[in-house]
């Protein structure tokens, strides 16, 4: 029973981690993560 | 069949599914072609299904093969499909931090065999886990009506917020 809402849970996280790389790609038209360095002192 | 002899069995049947999984697993992160890498995807979420049946948690393993086989697999085909112009033989599928990633990947795999281990010891199963989906569909709408109507509004927000985060201004 805690499977099916572990799953559905984990659902939900995916679709909010695939806005934010959508997001990620169309402010900086790059997935690649080396590049993602703006908080790097 | 007697229970002990059933037990076999599904000892044996285990250990197929697991060694065809890892094997399609290693396949998986190893293949130079990504439609590949996708149909070994298939394979991988299809073992997970088939484990699912062995505990007899028949709702969970069809769900697992409608939503992920069904849904989520032809979804990456038709993006791979519909987005590369040249498929096979792909350049920069590899990265050059292969050593820190194998270590954070057996650190991982630490963490989690000892957790399982240190929580659920040489504990027994009980004989019988079948759960049909009648019993599930009960007690979701019973027993656990509010974790669903919980999981249910979390479901509807993390869609809004996906749209809310994704949308063209």
């Amino acid at each position: 029973m805690f499977a099916l809402f572990i799953i559905t849970v984990a659902a939900a996280e995916v679709g909010v981690g695939l806005a934010i790389l959508l997001l990620l790609y169309r402010n900086r038209q790059s997935v690649d993560l080396s590049e993602a360095d703006l908080m790097k002192g | 069949m007697t229970v002990l002899g059933a037990l076999v069995a599904q000892n044996i049947a285990f250990g197929v599914i697991a060694a065809i999984m890892v094997f399609a697993a290693i396949r998986l992160v190893t293949t130079r072609n990504v439609v590949h890498a996708a149909l070994f995807l298939v394979v991988v979420l299809g073992g997970v299904a088939a484990l699912f049946l062995l505990m007899g948690a028949e709702f969970v393993g069809i769900t697992q093969i409608l939503v992920y086989i069904g849904a989520v697999v032809v979804l990456f085909l038709f993006g791979i499909m519909l987005t590369r112009t040249r498929i096979g033989n792909e350049e920069g599928t590899d990265h050059p931090n292969r050593l820190p990633a194998l270590l954070a990947a057996a650190l991982v795999a630490t963490v989690t065999i000892y957790a399982v281990v240190s929580g659920f010891g040489d504990a027994e199963l009980p004989a019988d886990t079948r759960t049909t989906t009648a019993e599930v569909a009960d007690s979701i709408f019973s027993t656990y009506i509010i974790p669903f109507e919980a999981v249910s509004v979390l479901l509807l927000a993390a869609l809004i917020g996906a749209i809310v985060i994704a949308r063209r201004d």
